[in-house]
């Protein structure tokens, strides 16, 4: 009996026993010195083997795939994490997670938060790989000549997201903050609030709960003197129809 | 040259870190996506496998201990089992796809990639050393994941035989390796 446990030393090296002989030969391995020094043996006769592979260059594309998808994945399990605890909390959003990553995916990059108007469609491209870009349009001023970036309507899984990604924004100073509103005929709905970094960079995800009757004609930045405002109390800086 | 080690980036892994975990995909793409094409033969499996492999290493915190040895031999070990992995529930679905297109894009290779061209020509050496038989039962146990039953049948021996085939092989190989330069790593 003890011989053919040891005797599966190397199907187990190839994880090719059933999951109750895996169980069985890992207690076995446990407690066989045998085993212990047989395995340490095959660890340092198959370290070379894997560079025996050919050189191949991976397409240029797979990184920005891969790390978006790992780091979305954490980004999922934080959010979920709290879930298994509180019952009353709605069900997880599945597509929040992807969109935050491609906002940080863009911060991977240096220069990615060079906004003009020029530079639009790079900017879309990383949202546009996890999910479908809607509508999108480029935010700009008559008054702050290099203000500017781009807002897109994503949709994910049936939900519409807002993401608005702004570049040179004037700095704000104490409680000051840039909230986005979501224009229909002379109402004006809030879509999130953001506050630049020091380089005038700022960004948000804002995910549309309102009722998908609603057409929106137009999205607005005002600068407000303190946020979470029901309504716009400071000034419009910037308004773009849809 | 003060160059950051595997083992202190992954320290910064864990302590969620990505700059680290990017910096240690740029270091083990090209080597791992190598390997893992070797194993599973499609350019799509072995991105799905390299995904899973850093999907571990920055959820798994903990996965990766000095005791488990130098850093990346620990890694080629997480990628070698995922990808034989993967090629067990692709083989359950369907035939083997062959890749045609494997996109050779040209991504350029810094200082900070891990290259190991002249670990394989000495392998490589090595390896036709070995008989042809050799040869395959090693194909087949390392680079297929085979238990040793199907080895067994598949060269035609004794089931009692094969591990003794394929350590004297792997022992050889090892030996005319290490005779023709230093050791992997140093
Ligand atoms: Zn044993």
């Amino acid at each position: 009996m003890e011989r053919k446990q040891c005797d599966q030393l190397l199907d187990y090296y190839n994880d090719q026993l059933t999951g109750e002989e895996k169980a069985a030969f890992e207690a076995h391995l446990h407690s066989c010195s045998d085993c212990q020094q047989e395995w340490q043996e095959w660890q340092a006769l198959t370290e070379p083997l894997p560079y025996l592979s050919e050189d191949i260059t991976p397409p240029a594309s797979m990184k920005k795939r891969v790390l978006t998808n790992v780091f979305a994945e954490s980004l999922d399990q934080k959010q979920e994490q709290p879930e298994q605890v509180t019952v009353l909390k709605p069900k997880p959003r599945r597509w929040l997670p992807s969109l935050l990553a491609a906002g940080l995916l863009l911060s991977l990059g240096a220069n990615v938060y060079l906004y003009s108007t020029k530079q639009t469609n790079d900017q879309q491209a990383a949202p546009q790989e996890v999910s479908k870009t809607a509508q999108s349009v480029a935010l700009g001023t008559v008054d702050q000549k290099e203000a500017g970036g781009t807002a897109s309507f994503i949709q994910e899984n049936q939900a519409t997201n807002l993401v608005v990604q702004m570049g040179k924004m004037p700095k704000l100073s104490g409680t000051q903050t840039y909230q986005v509103w979501l224009v229909e005929g002379d109402k004006k709905y809030p879509a999130g609030s953001f506050v630049p970094n020091e380089s005038g960079n700022g960004s948000l995800i804002y995910p549309i709960h309102y009722s998908s009757k609603h057409k929106w004609d137009a999205i607005a930045i005002s600068l407000e003197p303190k946020p979470h405002n029901k309504q716009p109390k400071g000034k419009i800086l910037m308004l773009s129809k849809l | 040259m003060g160059r950051i080690s595997d083992e202190e980036l992954y320290e910064l892994v864990q302590a969620d870190n990505k700059e680290a975990l990017e910096q240690l995909y740029d270091r083990y793409e090209k080597l791992l996506f190598s390997f893992s094409y070797k194993i599973v033969n499609t350019s799509d499996l072995a991105e799905e496998a390299i995904q899973d492999v850093f999907m571990k290493l920055w959820r798994k915190k903990g996965i990766y201990t000095a005791d488990k040895g130098k850093f990346s031999s620990f890694l080629l070990t997480v990628t070698r089992n995922t990808c034989l992995d993967l090629l067990r529930k692709q083989s359950k679905n369907q035939v083997e796809l062959l890749d045609k297109d494997l996109e050779r894009e040209q991504t350029e290779s810094t200082e900070e990639t891990v290259t190991w061209n002249e670990e394989r020509q000495r392998l490589q050496e090595a390896v036709s050393t070995l008989s042809s038989e050799q040869q395959e039962i090693v194909q087949l146990f390392y680079f297929k994941g085979c238990s040793q039953a199907t080895i067994a049948e598949k060269k035609d021996l004794p089931l009692g035989t094969v591990k003794g085939r394929i350590r004297l092989a792997l022992q050889h190989l090892r030996k005319v390796y290490e005779e023709r330069g230093d050791r992997i790593g140093t």
